[in-house]
């Protein structure tokens, strides 16, 4: 399935929040029914993998993370951060061949998203606010009126603004005709982004009900 | 010595396990043989518990039924500390509700999973769409408590509400319901994996 799909690669596409991916942890995303492993390592640097593991091809985002290496739950291999194999429970004693490789993407952050082929960019503190998934191809995918200011592009991004802050919000097709609605604040405060996590609650609603 | 009637592979009795984990409880399991076995439908098990379900648990001359009402009896029983089932009427009433739900609507993921893993006959489309519509309904609430710096899903700690949600959620796979969507919940159960004295089962590994 996923090894017969190619991943569009010339395009910048948010997968997800930055902060629903915590040092240490691994998380699956799908971009148009391509499965991705997302995982950052215990000092917080972020990789992009093929979901499949080299060896048996588990999803390696069932694995878990110890310090700087993803460890896939099925037969233990462990992969480093440049995604080659350093350890083959197996075979303890043995150096693992070059070839054996997990499938890295470019990844950057922006914006407090995770970014397929992003540019690395300095843009101080963003809060994650919610990803939601609505049961709709990208085209018909309604943006949520959350923003005070017309919505502004900036690459797979629209940037708009509540109370002076900014508000990020970014789309992708996952699977199965559904897709991906990311969004992120610079607002400080709390209690505004719980109202505008409701109002991404109330918008995933409506687009569902409209569609069955 | 409390004595857990038990299936391992059942959900409804990993909550109690759980749970007699957290709190370091000393007790015996009793097999059931609920696969293939069907042993909660003999008559023998019948006078256990006339619903014919597990689990079952018996402390001294008390036996109760339903994962739910035994994890809340444990807690209020032998958690000293009062953690996990807490005393402030609020967030009692935010664990019993959190309780209500993971014996109904969550449930839906169980009879997925009986489906798919042991050949029960029911509407599975159903059951997943169900299933769907209650992790959905979890993963908003768990949305909030992130933005709010919070892990569980009541209070600051862990409570029983947590631990009878987090069996279903976690085995959901074996029902054929998949995980992607749901990024707050996923965040959630590997802050629960990594509970000292977590206890793995097929389906749920220990590594996290
Ligand atoms: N309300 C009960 C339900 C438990 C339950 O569904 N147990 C399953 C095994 S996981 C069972 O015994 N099913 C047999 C049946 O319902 O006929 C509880 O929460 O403990
Ligand atoms: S499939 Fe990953 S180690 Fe075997």
């Amino acid at each position: 399935m996923g090894a017969a799909l190619a991943l569009d690669t010339t395009q910048a596409t948010a997968l997800a929040l930055s902060a629903h991916i915590p040092p240490g942890d691994v998380h699956p995303a799908i971009l148009n029914g391509f499965e991705l492993a997302v995982w950052r390592d215990s000092a917080g640097q972020l990789n992009l993998w093929e979901d499949r593991c080299p060896h048996r091809g588990m999803r390696l985002s069932f694995g878990f993370v110890r310090q700087d290496r993803l460890t896939c739950l099925y037969h233990g291999w462990e992969f480093g951060s440049d995604s080659g194999c350093k350890r083959i429970p197996a075979h303890p004693d043995l150096e693992p061949p070059k070839t054996l490789c997990a499938k890295p993407f470019a990844v950057a952050e922006r914006f407090g998203m995770v970014v397929l082929n992003g540019a690395p960019h300095d843009d101080g503190t963003w809060y994650g606010v919610r990803t939601i998934f609505v049961p709709r191809p990208l085209q018909d995918v309604a943006i949520p009126d959350i923003s005070e200011t017309p919505w502004r592009t900036d690459g797979p991004f629209m940037l708009g603004t509540i109370d002076t802050h900014q508000v990020a919000v970014a789309l992708h097709a996952t699977s199965d005709g559904h897709s991906a609605i990311h969004v992120t604040t610079t607002h400080p405060d709390m209690d505004k982004r719980l109202s505008l996590a409701r109002a991404l609650v109330d918008h995933r609603q409506a687009m569902t009900q409209e569609t069955t | 010595m409390i004595r857990l009637h038990n299936y391992t592979l059942s959900g409804s009795c990993y909550k109690v396990r759980l749970l007699l984990g957290f709190l370091e409880i000393q007790h015996e399991l009793v097999a059931v043989d609920f696969f293939p076995g069907q042993e909660h439908k003999s008559v023998e098990f019948s006078a256990i518990n006339p619903l014919q379900q597990i689990p079952v648990l018996d402390d001294g001359n008390l036996r109760l039924r339903d994962a739910q009402a035994i994890l809340a009896y444990l807690a209020r029983r032998y958690d000293t500390g009062r953690t996990w089932l807490p005393d402030d009427p609020a967030r009692f009433g935010q664990v019993m509700m959190w309780l209500g739900f993971a014996g109904t609507e969550l449930m839906a993921a169980s009879a997925a999973r009986l489906h798919d893993a042991f050949g029960f006959d029911l509407d599975i489309d159903r059951a997943r769409s169900d299933a769907h519509a209650a992790f959905a309904v979890l993963d908003d609430h768990l949305a909030e408590r992130q933005i709010l710096g919070q892990t569980w899903l009541v209070g600051d700690t862990p409570t029983i509400a947590d631990v009878a949600c987090f069996p279903y959620v976690a085995l959901s796979g074996d029902g054929g319901i998949g995980q992607e969507h749901y990024p707050n919940l996923r965040i959630w159960q590997k802050a629960f994996r990594r509970l000292p004295r977590f206890d793995a089962v097929s389906g749920v590994p220990e590594f996290v």
